[in-house]
């Protein structure tokens, strides 16, 4: 680690935002920076600030990383082909008349959140600026929850709808969600 | 020049900075500004994310090391990352004769 409390203090604010293996790498490039500003200026201070202006503010630096962060893109993915989900399982399930399902009403109200809960923490993942982490988790929660709401929406009509192209429809996009979905988080890795 | 104008040239010239060998991110970023003569003003901070980028694309591949007992990163082109600076080249030498023929200082015709 450089040798200077600014530095430190940036490296600290970076900790708190991004990945350990990211922060390591920006802790080397910020000890060369410091080194060659030493080497230039001769006086730790002016070296630590000049480092600074040079390498950029932790605000400018984990903002370019949320920008390029893969959670931000998949987010943005799975609030672009939710709505086509959404709307051909309500066609669906409306046109199968799916309240007179046996189904309880607390299952369907826990559905009914978890979608709710789902949509906004992809909203509030797109939002974030600087928190690569809270991006990355948000859009890993974000993922897995579609995943395990589209295979019990799936199971819940393949058991309790009478076989149909609308239903095959909605059961074929939620199959595809859920392929597209594991395919975004194996990018994560 | 600042780096909103190297906006869709930016990863073509970290791509070219590794053509001679492995560098890590403050290596990369000197050696871009040693190749543009010091008028790069690109935060070396944000080198880095583009980096990561190239990486997942699979242009450049990135290998740990420590070195006086931090950890580095180095980073080297992988053979798509080859073919991309290829085309990248190609792309902007095509852009800059279309550019260069618009911007000729020589009269237009007379055509009434």
């Amino acid at each position: 680690m450089a040798d200077h409390e600014l530095i430190e203090r940036e490296l600290d604010v970076l900790a708190g935002r991004l990945p350990a293996s990211i922060v390591d790498e920006l802790a080397d490039g910020l000890t060369e920076t410091y080194q060659a500003q030493l080497a230039r200026l001769g006086e730790p201070d002016a070296a630590a600030k000049a480092t600074l202006a040079e390498f950029g503010d932790a605000d400018t630096i984990s903002a370019a990383f949320v920008r390029a962060a893969p959670g931000r893109a998949a987010a943005l993915v799975l609030l672009a082909i939710g709505p086509l989900v959404g709307a051909l399982w309500a066609t669906a399930l409306v046109t199968a008349q799916a309240w007179t399902w046996p189904v309880p009403i607390a299952a369907r109200l826990t559905v009914g959140a978890t979608l709710a809960l789902l949509v906004t923490v992809l909203a509030l993942t797109i939002r974030a600026k600087r928190h690569y982490k809270a991006v990355q988790i948000g859009a890993i929660g974000a993922a897995c929850g579609f995943v395990m709401l589209d295979l019990t929406v799936l199971i819940t009509a393949k058991v309790l709808a009478t076989p149909s192209l609308l239903i095959a429809c909605a059961l074929a996009a939620s199959l595809t969600r859920i392929t597209i979905t594991a395919q975004l988080l194996i990018r994560f890795r | 020049m600042r780096a909103e104008a190297l906006k869709g040239h930016l990863d073509a010239l970290l791509l070219a900075t590794l053509e001679e060998g492995p560098r890590h991110g403050y290596a990369i970023k000197e050696a871009l500004c040693e190749a543009t003569g010091g008028r790069l003003d690109l935060p070396t901070g944000t080198i880095y994310p583009a980096l990561h980028r190239l990486e997942r694309a699979g242009l450049i591949s990135g290998t740990w090391s420590v070195t006086a007992g931090r950890r580095r990163r180095t980073y080297q082109l992988t053979g798509s990352g080859v073919a991309a600076l290829r085309e990248a080249r190609q792309n902007w030498s095509e852009f800059a004769d279309v550019i260069s023929s618009a911007l000729r200082s020589t009269p237009w015709p007379i055509t009434s």
